[in-house]
């Protein structure tokens, strides 16, 4: 036996072997990636509709020949395309719900199959996949993403597409519509809206002496009914709360009282506007009443989405979240007596809420995507045509104005008449309606978001004025946005 | 000049002449066993940092190529980023509190756990077990156990008489509470010190016994010289970790609040994966390697004056 292979031939097979695996694994191309090229030989009309230039130049018969059980195991039988789709990773139950969307597609446009790859981390996969030159060929983006990829011709730019379909800004919750564009060019489709509404505990209330059926309607009354609301004890820690603000809330102040975070026409950071400043003094005064070491102690137990969390133990008055909060309510909190109301405003008036700043999701093409008219299809058919069932199914917002009321009437059927939340549905679509502010749609907008929530950090615990605070803010970003530049 | 190029080539014939056969071959085999490691480092490892460092001279944002620009990722470390300084310091504090602490807590509890008692091997057990949880469960049980409401620390403080502390919301204690965390995971270098205790030949403290010396004498002039040696190597390691501390940070903190633990790389995590500055990331882990580097250097340095070997070296 020992005779049988001499140590040369040993290594050489070894060597052999070695250098085999180490070809797979550089030079194999995933399955998903050949099965259009593959398929293309099956199917070339629509496949050259999808995918014209790569598919004809990747000579079809050898791909074929090559790859032919990648092929048919990759795309369901007789369809031409597989599209392949990255999104963030929402949990199995909502990744289902979005695969059996894209069934539903299938089923109307047999020759496009879709594979999803479902990523928490889907902003970084989606940069390395980019600069590897293989992107999906669609995929959930964020805004801030959305302008540093823009900006290096990354996105496809789908004017035309939203033209050819009959479609205007208009049609669009416009907060979400123009955080799609940089540089006035739209780069991606809204996909879900995050329509934030105030909930309100009516046992606090009712506890702390104020009428359930009369939310706050302004800061002034949030304040004074939150100062109603706090309860201490002896040793100072906050026993009850009211109102909780945060960087994030602060955003949204800031447009509700006519500030904003960046000059377009000049190309400004503009984080110290006046507004912010006494939006953010505002802030600051509020929190001093509570002491923010003792705010942030308090705000140590759990979360919302968690069992035991104060506004399930009525110790907290108020939750600003999105209509999916009722699912966690319902959970932990199912003996609660709650409401929802507008978030307020500076005066209180419905006109105002025009002001409201709305963000969310999109969806985008990548330019190097190989199936680009196939994406667009899945983009349409998912979040324009049946956005609707997407949001109601998936929990968020629906980003096409007419489809409000068929989103309201999908969830009310999905989570019945009898919910708490029902008679709420329509606050939170006309939050919907009503918003065209949002954060603005810049390069450095992930270190805009972190600086502000330092300075806000740093300004409720004393340690500089929010002016100060603003100033510098404003100083940083700028420079970091004339660098992107 | 051509003579000069050839002498080279002509000494490593000569060597390779005095190679016998048998050592050439064995030598050839020997790296062609090793070559999937050695491949595996290359690409993987030498190469990465190479890179980084030809990045840390580039304006890179992954989707477009790298510009160059010199050194001014580096000259706006130290002249505009608002949070440099304060991750160097929040950084420094930890190490320099951190592993002292543990040096002295592991060589303590090494020293108790060296004693004929009974029972000793369950202890050893449960001082070691601690060391093996990973770093994420160890955070979330410590975010527990710290919950300024209601968990076990401040209850155990209320029960004594003392206020309670906000320890990772309070910036006054974020670092110590941290700091309290990773002295938990001490038993991986009390596991040293017990080897090292227990390779202390026993004749030294029968001759310091003779000589008249009590239990502090024997630990002062036998034990301690004779475990500096481990104190060096868990000294080096342990700065060397401390200066790249980052999970259990940015799982209970993410560098809240008001700033208090920013450590140094998570700001390198910041600038790579959140603002995707690759290339001032890169400059930011070069300036750490260096700054490590002087560190290693500077202790090794001093080590002659303080780490004792039994054998000489020759």
């Amino acid at each position: 036996m020992e005779d049988s292979i001499t140590r040369r031939r040993f290594l050489q097979l070894s060597a052999a072997a070695g250098g085999a695996a180490v070809l797979a694994a550089c030079g194999g191309t995933p399955a998903a990636n050949t099965a259009p090229t593959a398929a293309a030989a099956a199917a070339p009309t629509a496949a050259a509709a999808a995918a014209p230039t790569a598919a004809a130049a990747a000579a079809p018969t050898a791909a074929a020949a090559a790859a032919p059980t990648a092929a048919s195991a990759a795309a369901p039988a007789g369809t031409a395309v597989k599209l392949s789709l990255l999104n963030e990773n929402w949990g199995e139950v909502y990744n289902n719900l979005m695969i059996n969307i894209s069934d539903d597609f299938t089923k109307k446009n047999p020759d496009i199959g879709v594979e999803w790859n479902f990523d928490p981390d889907f902003q970084a996969k989606l940069t390395t996949l980019i600069a590897a030159g293989t992107p999906p060929d669609a995929n959930t983006i964020r805004p801030g993403l959305l302008a540093t990829l823009a900006k290096k011709g990354a996105l496809t730019e789908l004017d035309s597409q939203v033209q050819t379909a009959g479609l205007k800004r208009e049609d669009f919750i416009a907060s979400i519509y123009d955080s799609c564009l940089y540089n006035n060019k739209l780069y991606a489709i809204p996909g879900g809206a995050d329509y934030i509404c105030m909930f309100y505990s009516k046992d606090v209330y009712r506890d702390a002496g104020l009428d359930p059926e009369k939310p706050p309607t302004t800061l002034d009354e949030l304040l004074a009914h939150s100062q109603q609301i706090l309860q201490k004890d002896s040793a100072g820690e906050i026993q009850r709360v009211g109102y909780v603000p945060s960087a994030g809330h602060m955003i949204n102040w800031s447009y509700i009282f006519g500030g904003g975070y960046y000059d377009a026409a000049g190309g400004k950071i503009t984080a110290n506007n006046p507004a912010n400043v006494a939006v953010l003094d505002r802030m600051a005064s509020y929190v001093k009443t509570l002491d923010i070491n003792k705010l942030a102690s308090f705000n140590s137990r759990p979360g919302t989405y968690e069992a035991g969390n104060p506004f399930a133990t009525k110790q907290s008055a108020y939750i600003f979240d999105g209509f999916w909060t009722y699912e966690a309510l319902d959970q932990h909190a199912p003996d609660i007596d709650y409401g929802v109301a507008f978030w307020p405003t500076a005066k209180g008036t419905p006109e105002e809420r025009k002001n409201y700043a709305i963000s969310g999701w999109m969806y985008a093409i990548p330019s190097a995507s190989k199936n680009s008219d196939a994406a667009w299809k899945f983009i349409r058919y998912a979040f324009i045509d049946e956005c609707a069932k997407m949001g109601y199914l998936t929990l968020n917002g629906p980003c096409v104005k007419s489809q409000l009321k068929p989103w309201e009437d999908g969830l009310r059927a999905k989570i019945g008449s009898t919910n708490r939340i029902d008679k709420y549905l329509k606050t939170f679509a006309d939050t919907g309606a009503a918003a065209t502010n949002f954060f603005p749609i810049l390069p450095v907008q992930s270190y805009y978001n972190d600086e502000l929530s330092r300075i806000y950090d740093l300004v409720v615990r004393g340690e500089m004025t929010a002016q100060a605070g603003l100033d510098e803010v404003t100083k940083n970003v700028q420079a970091e946005l004339d660098k992107a530049a | 000049m051509a003579h000069d190029l050839a002498a080279p080539q002509q000494r490593g014939t000569a060597r390779a002449r005095r190679m016998s056969p048998r050592v050439w071959r064995n030598l050839r085999n020997g790296l062609l066993f090793i070559s999937p490691w050695l491949i595996g480092l290359m690409i993987f490892t030498l190469y990465p940092i190479l890179a980084s460092f030809w990045y840390s001279l580039t304006s890179y944002d992954v989707v477009s190529p790298p510009q160059f620009i010199g050194l001014t990722n580096y000259v706006q470390l130290f002249t505009t980023d608002p949070l440099f300084f304060r991750s160097v310091g929040n950084t420094a504090f930890y190490a320099l509190i951190a592993v002292p602490l543990s040096l002295l807590i592991s060589t303590v509890v090494a020293l108790l756990l060296n004693a004929n008692v009974r029972g000793l091997p369950f202890f050893r057990t449960v001082f070691f077990l601690p060391s093996i949880v990973p770093d994420i469960a160890s955070a979330m049980l410590w975010s527990w156990m710290l919950n300024p409401q209601f968990g076990l620390v401040n209850m155990l403080l209320k029960r004594i008489g003392l206020p309670a502390l906000g320890w990772l919301t309070d910036p006054a204690w974020s670092k110590p509470a941290l700091i309290l965390i990773g002295l938990w995971g001490f038993g991986g270098s009390m596991v040293i010190f017990l080897a090292a205790l227990q390779d202390i030949p026993q004749h030294l403290y029968e001759a310091a016994e003779l000589d008249g010396a009590g239990t502090a004498a024997k630990t002062w002039h036998v034990t301690l010289p004779m475990l500096t040696p481990t104190i060096f190597f868990n000294l080096v390691l342990g700065m060397i970790g401390a200066f790249q501390y980052f999970t259990t940070a940015f799982v209970l903190t993410s560098g809240g609040p008001a700033g208090s633990t920013t450590f140094y790389s998570l700001m390198i995590y910041n600038n790579a994966f959140r603002y995707f500055k690759m290339g001032y990331a890169s400059a930011l882990a070069w300036l750490l390697f260096a700054f490590v580097f002087l560190v290693t250097w500077i202790i090794f340095k001093t080590s002659g004056r303080w780490v004792y070997y039994e054998v000489e070296k020759p």
